[in-house]
């Protein structure tokens, strides 16, 4: 076996250029379907083995498209959907409560639209995991005294968020108050009555509204412009996002700036499918050639062996093991480069995770050995073939 | 059938190199008996099929023994059968018609391996035109028929480059064939033959591609096969003077052995 491999590799590093566009042909097989692997769940659901099951993917953001925020049935719609598991803000902004280290509640808000978004009275407005308090209104749940949320600019809070209609549970954040807004209550300031109630508890806005996210009107403003659904399975998110797509909202896979998500992935799907099956293509025939052709050219070397005392299937097998080496080469090629676009989405965005798992690699390097090793297998019997008594007196 | 070598040759033992793990064709024959045939050619018959429909026959009813341990040459024309004979001894042809047996093994019932594998432990072929492989080094070229009986590489070397050195090429072991002299080539090509002691030594035209010193010097080798290695030497030749130095001489013509000496 040793020799067999030592011969094998000897006539491919003497035939390298001829085996390069090969071995280049199936490195970029590995690496798309490594690739695809790692970001997709529609092949997580084709394997049927999920290898994809990366929980992240069951959700989804949604955004109200053009407008700043969702309508109270707009939320109420999405959480009725089937396969729909349950749903929450997204931690950035305003925010329906939030609770401070002593137990305070600070405020449930509703967002305001954009025309009529409150100025910043101190701080900046809030990036992620960041809140804004209005200046005035805050009560301590405890003690019933006035709080000036002032103070809070640049100190954390633990924000509290009803995570579906009525009291079925909450999730709770860790926030950085990063400002205050002023609230006026006067019809005047902005045009139209005011629209911030300040509200004393969660209990207290719990009851008074109603319904979940601060008011009872189907039309107001649900309080918030990014939504997070949990489908009941990966393989749910496509449908999902059809429906909320016929709706004119804008689903996207979680923390991921891909808009039209259904849509996206039937076209992912097609192209990458198409780009594998092609490349995939290009190297069966670039592989086959290339050993067809080292066939045809070493008809003279191969009927020498053959004079000398190697067996046809010594010979045949020398052959398959070029192939396998090159399949070695091509795995480790295709590898460093699925990591390196890995990396490169890592670097674009961080929170991804993009990550090329083992059990993709142990899948994709079998199925690139038997592609190897099968377009191998006509050359190689063509190999065991040469009839040396011809080629000899041809020479 | 298991190919058994008889017992060692007449010459030097010492001279003898082990080629390694003998290779196992299948049943036991028995070792021949002195004085009986080494190679046995029963009506032979070999017809080349062209791929018009036309047919060749190369070698028509030949029907000889050759004896162990001699220098036999087989004489005739080009195109009198001589290398198709020799294909059929070295188990690269079969034949179309009757029996070959060398050392009391039928090849004509042997299969493909088995076939290679008795040229790997009982044959050396020597070409008119060298057939090195151009990308090897001399002594890789002579390692070669050591590759399918399993002999380690370091062994390989050891054995290639004391073959070359006692053949006088030991300054060139390391050189690629392009970088040597036709003579050079053919003895690196002897040394390939000879490398794992064959019994049976096939030598198709060996100094058709050399000068008359060079020609002098490959049948000198060849005696020295016959004498030092005991080995059967077959040598298909329309070189007289080669011809005049073997001890058996066959001529052939138009396929048909017409006088044996």
């Amino acid at each position: 076996m040793q020799d067999l491999i030592g011969f094998s590799w000897t006539e491919l590093q003497r035939q390298w250029r001829r085996v390069l566009p090969g071995v280049i042909g199936v490195a970029a097989g590995v690496a798309i379907l490594l690739t695809v692997l790692a970001g997709s769940t529609w092949l997580g659901a084709v394997t049927g083995q999920g290898i994809l099951s990366q929980r992240a993917l069951s959700q989804m953001t949604v955004t109200p498209g053009s407008e700043p925020t969702f309508t109270n049935a707009q939320v109420q719609w999405m959480l009725s959907l089937p396969k729909v598991d349950g749903g929450y803000p997204i931690v950035m902004g305003a925010f329906p409560a939030a609770i401070g280290d002593d137990g305070s509640v600070f405020q449930m808000l509703n967002l305001p639209a954009a025309v009529d978004r409150p100025a910043l009275a101190a701080g900046s407005w809030p990036g992620e995991n960041q809140v804004v308090l209005p200046d005035s209104g805050l009560m301590s749940r405890k003690t019933g005294s006035t709080i000036d949320s002032r103070a809070l600019v640049g100190t954390t809070v633990t924000l509290t968020i009803p995570i579906a209609q009525g009291i079925q549970g909450s999730k709770t954040h860790v926030v950085t108050v990063a400002g205050v807004y002023h609230v006026d209550a006067s019809p005047d300031s902005f045009g139209m009555p005011a629209v911030y109630s300040t509200l004393s508890t969660l209990e207290g806005i719990l009851i008074e509204q109603g319904v979940w996210a601060g008011t009872a009107d189907p039309n107001g403003s649900a309080g918030f412009g990014k939504f997070v659904i949990d489908a009941a399975k990966p393989a749910d998110v496509a449908g999902i996002a059809q429906q909320l797509e016929g709706k004119g909202l804008r689903p996207q896979f979680v923390e991921q700036s891909v808009h039209g998500l259904s849509s996206r992935i039937g076209q992912i799907q097609a192209a990458g499918g198409v780009l594998v099956v092609l490349i995939v293509l290009f190297a069966s025939l670039s592989i086959s050639n290339v050993l067809v052709q080292a066939v045809r050219q070493r008809r003279k070397e191969i009927a020498v062996l053959l004079a000398v005392g190697f067996t046809p299937r010594w010979i045949g097998a020398s052959l398959m093991a070029e192939a396998a080496l090159a399949w070695v080469a091509s795995l480790v090629i295709g590898l460093l480069a699925a990591e390196a676009v890995a990396f490169a989405v890592f670097l674009l965005q961080p929170t991804v995770g993009l990550r090329i798992d083992a059990i993709s690699v142990l899948l994709v390097g079998i199925g690139a050995l038997v592609f190897c090793l099968g377009a191998a297998w006509i050359p190689s019997r063509h190999a065991m073939r040469v009839d040396p008594v011809e080629v000899l007196r041809e020479a | 059938m298991v190919i058994v070598r008889n017992p060692p040759w007449p010459g030097p033992q010492a001279e003898r190199q082990s080629p390694g793990p003998r290779v196992k064709l299948g049943s036991l024959i028995p070792t021949m008996a002195p004085g009986h045939p080494y190679v046995r050619i029963a009506d032979l018959t070999v017809v080349y099929r062209s791929g018009a429909g036309h047919e060749v026959e190369a070698v028509q009813s030949v029907t000889m023994d050759l004896p162990r341990g001699r220098f036999v040459a087989l004489a005739g024309p080009s195109g009198s059968g001589k290398s198709s004979m020799l294909y059929v001894l070295a188990g690269l042809l079969r034949p179309t018609r009757g029996t070959v047996s060398v050392d009391n093994n039928d090849l004509t019932s042997m299969s493909a391996d088995q076939l290679a594998r008795y040229r790997c432990a009982n044959v050396g072929f020597i070409f008119q035109s060298f057939q090195l492989l151009p990308h090897l080094s001399a002594w890789e070229n002579v390692a070669l028929p050591m590759i399918p009986l399993g002999v380690t590489a370091s062994q390989r070397r050891t054995r290639a480059c004391k073959q070359l050195s006692s053949i006088g090429l030991g300054a060139r072991i390391t050189h690629k064939p392009g970088e040597l002299s036709a003579g050079e080539q053919q003895r690196v090509a002897i040394a390939r033959a000879v490398i794992n002691s064959p019994t049976l030594v096939l030598a198709d035209e060996p100094t058709g591609n050399l000068d008359a010193a060079n020609a002098a010097l490959v049948a000198d080798e060849m005696e020295r096969l016959v004498r030092d290695l005991g080995a059967t030497v077959v040598c298909a030749t329309h070189d007289e003077r080669v011809a005049s130095r073997a001890q058996v001489v066959a001529r052939m013509d138009h396929g048909r052995l017409v006088e044996q000496s």
